[in-house]
């Protein structure tokens, strides 16, 4: 869905807009006929931005010299520290030929973005349920190492295990809700619309992951069920 | 004499009253005063030359991103151009003209920490001989703290004072701090304003209406000459000599696009090398928050004027080299 690029801006704080705004003429200045589209996409569009959210940017070029991409680094790097622009950097003739390697992502832009610059270049794009289903395995699996991973890592530390299971959580968002497209729904696709539909779909208590009082075990528990089943569904729709 | 002299006793401010004539000297004297420090400054900002900024137009050299495990080389007269953040060297400088050598002293030992080199042992700080900084302001720092960490009451400060001298030269060198010369010349001309006063009391005193005039009046006058000098010598300080145009320019501009960064080092969301030392050598030890803790390096407020105090945990270094045989720290022979 492509939202009103005047209506998310005037959502985003004056300063995030500010810097946002900054960041595509600086873009538009150095890259001239080669900016394709800059793309705004994420919280930012979805909702659900809050003061340390990552704003995501994804800046489609029709050439990658990198005397030209060099030139965008101040730019790039104050947009960054100044406002969290979070910026992925697309060639426009590689968008169809990488649709089958970054279904996600792609089906998280085309859900929510907004054009601030250029043309809606996702629009017309296709992905496909085969790839769409490979990558989400592929995304929840390397989740369920990384959650592994943090358990024995922060082994006496309960809040960097919780604060871990949260960025995880935000981290998976994506692939579980391409897992319900998979399953042909259409619901929100923010986190909290999707644990629960996943949670009901799953057999899965999702509350120890919504609730941000659950200590952190427990919560590290919860994800690991929510996990656990979802690989196994999403591995159960190639046999089906 | 000639007569316009002759003629000046008659003409005001100079036929005024030994009362009247005070008033108009305090209000002389603030305007020839304020006008030696405006002009002490604008001849310093013009001596300073332009600000470099990359933002009203296109760089004319690409920034490098660098982290600390690797130098970027930025030409010495484009480096804290606004616009740009910085990088490498830069950091050090920044740290340097936005906070003086503590500042510059923190910058470095986050550096250290985050760099590997100081590491937390136990209660102390530990400086690990194998690693060797690629930075080669940070391998100075660490071989001042070799040097200064089993002698030094405080280490940190003794290491940092060894490097204020080459500060001070890469900071004029990049034109982002004043000469010495400079800083006198400016200092002279916001005196100049003083002069005029001293000029049109002498004419009073020579020609002026003087009958009237008891000594402790004189002395009055006198003694607020005197006075002014040293007021405007401060003024002239606090006004003209402040930082250099640039590192003045590029400083507020810095700080005002910070945001996001500095918010994610006080809550440790970050682990990039080069948001922490670049908080560190902008804000100092007590913007670190949450990722100054999680370093071993928390600051702490001195109970008088809330100052920040950087020694509790700067204090608890000691050398790895020389600790590594198990023998104690003297750290208790120098407390």
């Amino acid at each position: 869905m492509i939202a009103n690029i005047h209506t998310v801006l005037a959502l985003l704080p004056a300063a995030t807009r500010a810097r946002l705004e900054a960041f595509a003429k600086a873009a538009t200045t150095i890259l001239g006929d080669d900016l394709v589209a800059l793309i705004v996409y994420g919280s930012a569009v979805r909702g659900g931005l809050t003061p340390r959210s990552d704003v995501d940017v994804v800046l489609v070029v029709a050439r990658d010299e990198p005397t030209r991409l060099r030139a965008l680094h101040d730019a790039a790097a104050i947009a960054r520290v100044s406002a969290r622009l979070d910026l992925q950097v697309l060639l426009h003739s590689e968008l169809a030929h990488a649709a089958d390697v970054f279904p996600v992502l792609f089906d998280d832009i085309r859900g929510h973005h907004a054009v601030l610059v250029g043309t809606d270049v996702f629009k017309d794009l296709v992905i496909h349920d085969e790839h769409r289903r490979l990558r989400v395995e592929q995304e929840l699996r390397e989740a369920r190492m990384a959650l592994r991973r943090l358990v024995v890592d922060t082994a006496s530390d309960d809040l960097s295990l919780r604060v871990g299971v949260d960025a995880l959580l935000k981290r998976v968002r994506a692939p579980l809700f391409s897992l319900c497209v998979l399953h042909g729904a259409h619901h929100k696709d923010d986190l909290i619309t999707v644990l629960d539909v996943l949670g009901r779909r799953l057999d899965v208590d999702t509350l120890p992951l919504t609730n941000s009082q659950t200590a952190a075990l427990p919560a590290a528990e919860a994800c690991m069920r929510l996990l656990d089943r979802a690989i196994h569904d999403v591995d159960g729709l190639v046999r089906a | 004499m000639s007569d316009w002299l002759r003629d000046l006793a008659f003409t005001w401010p100079f036929s005024a009253g030994s009362d009247e004539f005070i008033v108009v000297t305090w209000v002389v004297a603030l305007l020839f005063g304020g006008v030696g420090v405006l002009i002490a400054v604008f001849v310093g900002e013009w001596l300073d030359g332009p600000v470099r900024s990359t933002l009203s137009g296109p760089s004319s050299s690409l920034s490098p991103s660098s982290s600390l495990s690797s130098v970027a080389v930025i030409a010495r007269q484009e480096r804290l151009t606004v616009g740009r953040l910085p990088v490498g060297e830069e950091l050090w400088l920044l740290a340097w003209v936005r906070g003086g050598r503590r500042r510059l002293e923190t910058a470095l030992f986050v550096a250290g920490v985050r760099a590997g080199w100081i590491r937390t042992a136990g209660a102390q700080l530990v400086i690990v001989p194998d690693v060797e900084p690629a930075d080669p302001l940070l391998a100075q720092f660490k071989l001042a703290l070799h040097r200064t960490v089993m002698t030094a009451k405080h280490p940190v400060h003794a290491a940092g004072a060894e490097l204020e001298g080459i500060m001070r030269e890469r900071a004029i060198a990049a034109e982002v701090a004043r000469p010495a010369t400079r800083d006198s010349m400016l200092a002279s001309l916001s005196l100049f304003g003083l002069a005029g006063l001293a000029v049109v009391e002498a004419l009073y005193f020579a020609f002026g209406d003087t009958s009237r005039w008891s000594m402790p009046k004189v002395v009055a006058v006198v003694s607020f000459v005197l006075l002014g000098a040293a007021a405007f010598t401060m003024m002239g300080a606090a006004f003209a000599l402040r930082q250099h145009r640039q590192a003045m320019a590029y400083t507020s501009w810095l700080t005002r696009n910070v945001d996001a960064v500095r918010e994610d080092v006080r809550l440790g969301l970050t682990q990039r090398d080069e948001d922490i030392v670049l908080i560190a050598a902008l804000d100092g030890e007590s913007a670190m928050g949450e990722t100054g803790e999680r370093l071993g390096i928390a600051h702490v407020r001195s109970p008088h004027h809330g100052r920040v105090d950087t020694r509790p945990f700067m204090d608890r270094l000691v050398d790895g080299l020389k600790t590594q045989d198990g023998e104690p720290s003297p750290r208790g022979d120098r407390a």
